[in-house]
């Protein structure tokens, strides 16, 4: 995951949530993108 | 000190250096069994050969030594062919020291003892408890003890020279080989001890790994199915893609159970007991492993009742998975699959058998140990000590039994739900009295 460019990254994130997918794999998505600071990136797009 | 008690002592020494020197020098190294077998006989042989030739001298006229221990504890510890190797030296041994009477006495009453360890060695390593063995050695030496003073006293006409022997010769013997058999006893069961605590470390290592590689396993798995998720769902993907990411996450699915199935070992105590129905429990376990069984030519015979006991239903069916898979792969070529469940008092029993490869001996003391396997690198060594983890929760009993090319009989005893209410209104009962 951490090869993935960051704008993949919030749009998998999306995308995750949209198909409803595993909680597990959207917390580690979560993870990741707070690792990379970008967690305000997903509060304002939701 | 007198000669005669010194010679006695010297005796004594030949004995128990002979049991003490193979486990000692054996202790940290891996040695099969036979290889311990064949060793500790040449050295008992030794003993033998110094006993005769350092005896104990009462007077000119009468000699005697304590070889009928090792005989014994040779004999009956090491099985059949130790007693027959030994008897053969002794014999040999004696007849190079020449005397027509003194190697009448000997041949008579080696073939006795050798008689007596061929046909009584198997019954005498299953009896249950040291004690008893002790108990059997004693006895049988003041027998052979006996009969060498009854064939040289009266037989052999030296009667001048009973007085002697059953002052000197009656008593030492016995004693020696109480001691001898008690020394054996002592050091096999430190040995046992010591391989209980290798194994108990083992498990707790083992248990502690997986704790933590589990989570560093199911992480990566768990973005890998996300992922393989995400590309399913995309509108890129061909449906013969599909197909191949469907099969992939499967796959994945299939690798995350294994982690949860072994992590068993990680969190002994049972989380939600609840009362289960054999016959269920087992016909679900059937049917997960039919495919399997088909494709090996295995058919599965079973004698199913409906008995109920109390557990952890994954861990039960992980239980019986890992035993009946084990039975199935045993038999490449084909083969039955035995299962049957019956009630022993407050046990419920179920006996799986197979006709397959089956055990060594060896191969059956390492069962249950965390990566010993029997399939090479097709095992992981973990399947075994996963159920024996399972039953040990489940306050049962596992017991195998097998032969090498026949089969194996797995036999497993869990206790029966109803008994378990008993015990517990029982201690409630209890309970309320006190109170």
């Amino acid at each position: 995951m951490r090869c993935l460019p960051d704008q993949l990254l919030i749009e998998s994130y999306h995308k995750a949530k949209e198909l409803e997918l595993s909680p597990d794999f959207i917390k580690l998505i979560e993870l990741e993108i707070f690792r990379r600071s970008l967690s305000h990136k997903i509060k304002v797009s939701s | 000190m007198s000669d005669a008690s010194k010679e006695v002592l010297l005796n004594l020494f030949f004995v128990l250096s002979a049991l003490l020197v193979v486990p000692i020098l054996l202790e940290e190294r891996k040695v099969s069994r036979r290889s311990k077998t064949v060793l500790t006989t040449i050295a008992t042989a030794l003993s033998i050969i110094l006993c005769m030739t350092f005896p104990v001298r009462i007077n000119n006229e009468f000699i005697y030594d304590l070889r009928q221990i090792p005989i014994w504890i040779g004999g009956l510890y090491g099985g059949p062919l130790s007693a027959f190797f030994l008897c053969i030296v002794t014999i040999t041994y004696r007849m190079t020291l020449g005397g027509t009477a003194g190697i009448i006495v000997t041949t008579i009453v080696s073939i006795f003892q050798a008689f007596i360890c061929i046909f009584f060695s198997k019954k005498f390593k299953y009896l249950s408890s040291p004690k008893q063995r002790i108990f059997w050695v004693t006895t049988l030496s003041t027998f052979s003890a006996s009969l060498t003073i009854l064939i040289g006293g009266y037989w052999l006409r030296y009667e001048e020279k009973i007085g002697d022997m059953v002052v000197t010769y009656l008593p030492a013997q016995p004693l020696g080989a109480f001691l001898a058999s008690y020394i054996t006893e002592s050091l096999r069961r430190n040995a046992e001890l010591r391989q209980r605590v290798i194994r108990a470390e083992k498990m707790e290592v083992v248990g502690h790994l997986a704790a933590s590689i589990s989570h560093e396993i199911r992480n990566p798995l768990t973005v890998s199915r996300g992922f393989m998720q995400l590309l399913a769902q995309s509108k890129d993907t061909s449906e013969k893609n599909k197909q191949y990411i469907q099969i992939a996450i499967e796959e994945l699915d299939r690798a995350e159970a294994i982690i949860t199935d072994y992590l068993t070992f990680a969190k002994p105590a049972p989380e939600r007991e609840e009362k289960l129905n054999v016959k269920t429990e087992i016909e679900r376990v059937i049917d997960v492993l039919r495919p399997l069984a088909n494709m090996s030519s295995v058919e599965i015979q079973t004698t199913l009742v409906p008995f109920a006991i109390k557990g952890e239903r994954q861990k039960f069916q992980q239980c019986l998975l890992n035993v009946m898979k084990n039975a199935i792969e045993a038999m490449p070529n084909g083969g039955t699959l035995y299962v049957n469940v019956s009630i022993e008092k407050d046990y419920v029993s179920i006996h799986i058998a197979d006709t397959g490869v089956g055990m060594t001996k060896e191969q059956i003391e390492r069962l249950g140990e965390p990566y010993f396997t029997t399939k090479g690198a097709k095992g992981t060594g973990l399947g075994m000590m996963v159920v024996y983890r399972i039953i040990e929760t489940m306050n049962g009993i596992i017991s195998v039994h097998s032969e090498v090319d026949k089969g194996t009989d797995v036999y497993i005893y869990l206790p029966s739900f109803y008994a378990d209410q008993m015990d517990k209104a029982i201690i409630q009962n209890k309970r309320a009295l006190i109170i």
